[in-house]
């Protein structure tokens, strides 16, 4: 389901937001600071407690999570839709991970005149957390007509 | 619950919102907004364009949560909201896709994001989300005079262009009022040319040049959409994105020789449109813009666009009172020494050229290629708004209502070129030429 184009866009420079119920039901929106294509086909996001813990606390193994990777630059944009099947400690190669994708995305931020007191607002690698999700469905979500057109689904 | 009026930086359509809903089946759907548009404390509305996943899920469960990020600082807020309307029409619907054409002309993204419903929602909760810890505590830097300072302001301005009897000193007056009582950096009067698809600036103030007859096309950038749409339109970060300054350059270079630049920034961050508004219809555009970002608030956006329609009533009163004078005794000149020069007006377009440098275009051409012959046919040099209005040969779009925003225009072009003919205003109501040398006239028939 994830080529390695496009697992190479999800793990650039790209802003990562993503949406889900919680255990009560609520909306919650939050931030990753940086995403790996594991081998098995999931994907981690790396998201930081300190700054979303309020979200990261309440969702569970199980529920349904949707997260768009977006490049700012051009807009272009995925959608990912899966489940959550872990919530841990960061790995030992987490926040390297982290680390290098905020300098990145800070980059190419700063370039389209964003500045650097915003970034820190939405960027942080303070109390990682890594949630693991198994994705069931990917779509093109780059502004325009063709947005919200299903590229690939899970065979269930 | 955070009042929203208190974080108006993330309504400006800086930064993208971040939306979220669920389907019935409580799978979720993530996407980004451009805008986030405040209502009032209790209110926002969305833009629905193509985020149709979005609208589908909002249709079957009635709510949303959002987060806005203020353009100024970066912080971040959580909404969450309950859908209430969907409006396809009506005062915060045009409002909503003036600004949305404004963003999307501003980008880059052309006709794509064009404006289907304006979806009307109750907040619910907003929750400030937690932040860089070294931040300073959530100051906002408000650099705009407090409200009640902006409409004294106004009803001074106002009431200063309505003392003015005169065209010419009405337009002098705001700009002057815009740039010393407002505090603004640069101000701009156009002037909207609904039969040529136009607007033509008649002045400007805090720009190295004049501009008098510089173009902007119908819905082209914030002061096209503005005339357009006739709501105003404010950008307050365009480190983003094309300059409209720079759009405007490259679309006039078709017809270089034809051609007066606007006056503008290079790099606008920056920039409000209020149209002139009399009568239901646009007779015009006030602009400001500035290299800052965040320059201009809403209660600027309020006051630019009571002194544009003070200025738009002003401006037709003045007109309709020029035009019903009776007219004087013409006025007879000396054939004066001078070298000779040439006039060519081109019929295709009314450009007209003095010794092959262009002047003006459109109606303003005409009108002094009108004015020019007369004077080399009889040596008259005085003329009336009334006959002007009555002269048929001119093919005069409704003028009746504009003919005094033409000669302001051909009168400050007509100076700022320093050509041998020049227009002056000895009284209400007349126009006198004056002319150094002797014209030779041309007609270029199209071909």
């Amino acid at each position: 389901m994830i080529d390695a184009e496009l697992a190479a866009f999800i793990e650039g420079p790209v802003m990562i937001v993503f949406g889900a119920a919680d255990a009560a039901g609520r909306l919650v929106i939050g931030r990753a600071t940086g995403a790996r294509c594991a081998d098995s086909g999931q994907i981690d996001l790396l998201v930081s407690r300190a700054r979303w813990g309020a979200v990261t606390d309440d969702l569970r193994v199980g529920a349904q999570v949707a997260v768009t990777f977006s490049r700012p630059a051009d807009y272009r944009t995925f959608q990912i839709k899966g489940v959550v099947t872990a919530l841990a400690p960061p790995g030992p190669s987490d926040i390297a991970i982290a680390t290098r994708y905020i300098e990145a995305v800070t980059g190419s931020l700063l370039d389209l005149g964003v500045l650097q007191t915003q970034v820190n607002h939405w960027l942080s690698s303070d109390d990682l957390i890594t949630l693991r999700l198994r994705p069931g469905a990917v779509f093109a979500q780059t502004p325009g007509p063709g947005a919200g057109a299903q590229l690939s689904a899970a065979l269930s | 619950m955070i009042a929203l009026t208190s974080i108006r930086d993330c309504f400006e359509g800086v930064i993208p919102s971040v939306v979220a809903t669920l389907d019935a089946e409580g799978v979720p759907n993530v996407s980004y907004l451009s805008q986030v548009y405040l209502v009032d404390d209790r209110h926002v509305a969305l833009s629905n364009q193509f985020f149709s996943k979005t609208a589908a899920n909002v249709k079957a469960t009635g709510r949303a949560a959002i987060i806005v990020v203020s353009g100024r600082t970066g912080a971040q807020f959580a909404l969450d909201l309950v859908h209430e309307a969907s409006l396809i029409e009506g005062d915060l619907f045009d409002r909503m896709a003036a600004q949305l054409s404004a963003i999307s002309s501003q980008q880059g993204a052309g006709e794509i994001m064009c404006l289907r419903s304006a979806e009307l929602y109750r907040v619910e909760a907003c929750r400030p989300l937690a932040g860089p810890t070294a931040a300073p505590l959530a100051a906002p830097a408000e650099s705009h005079p407090r409200s009640e300072e902006r409409l004294a302001q106004a009803a001074r301005l106002s009431a200063a262009i309505g003392a003015e009897c005169d065209a010419d000193a009405m337009v002098d007056r705001a700009l002057e009022g815009l740039i010393s009582d407002f505090g603004f950096p640069s101000a701009m009067v156009l002037a909207v040319d609904a039969a040529e698809g136009r607007l033509t600036t008649l002045a400007s103030r805090g720009y190295p040049i004049g501009g008098a007859g510089s173009e902007v096309a119908l819905g082209e950038g914030v002061i096209g959409i503005a005339a357009i749409g006739r709501h105003p339109v404010r950008l307050s970060d365009m480190s983003r994105g094309r300059r409209m300054a720079a759009a405007v350059r490259a679309s006039a270079r078709m017809d270089a020789d034809r051609y007066i630049p606007l006056p503008g920034l290079a790099e606008p961050q920056s920039q409000l449109a209020a149209p002139m508004i009399s009568r239901g219809k646009a007779y015009g555009v006030l602009f400001t813009e500035s290299p800052d970002r965040f320059r201009f608030g809403p209660d600027d956006e309020a006051a630019l666009t009571l002194i544009g329609g003070q200025l738009a009533a002003c401006l037709r009163l003045a007109d309709r009172e020029a035009g019903d004078l009776p007219p004087e005794r013409p006025g007879v000149q000396q054939a004066r020494s001078g070298a000779p020069f040439r006039v060519k007006l081109f019929a295709y377009d009314d450009s007209l050229f003095i010794d092959d440098a262009y002047v003006i275009k459109g109606v303003p051409g005409r009108l002094l290629f009108h004015f020019l012959r007369l004077y080399a046919e009889s040596g008259r040099c005085d003329f009336t708004n009334r006959e002007v209005r009555l002269e048929s040969a001119l093919r005069l779009p409704d003028l009746k209502d504009n003919l005094e925003t033409r000669l302001i225009l051909l009168r400050r072009r007509l100076e700022e070129r320093q050509t041998p003919v020049r227009l002056s205003r000895p009284g209400r109501g007349q126009i006198r030429l004056e002319v150094e040398g002797s014209p030779h006239l041309e007609f270029i028939a199209d071909t």
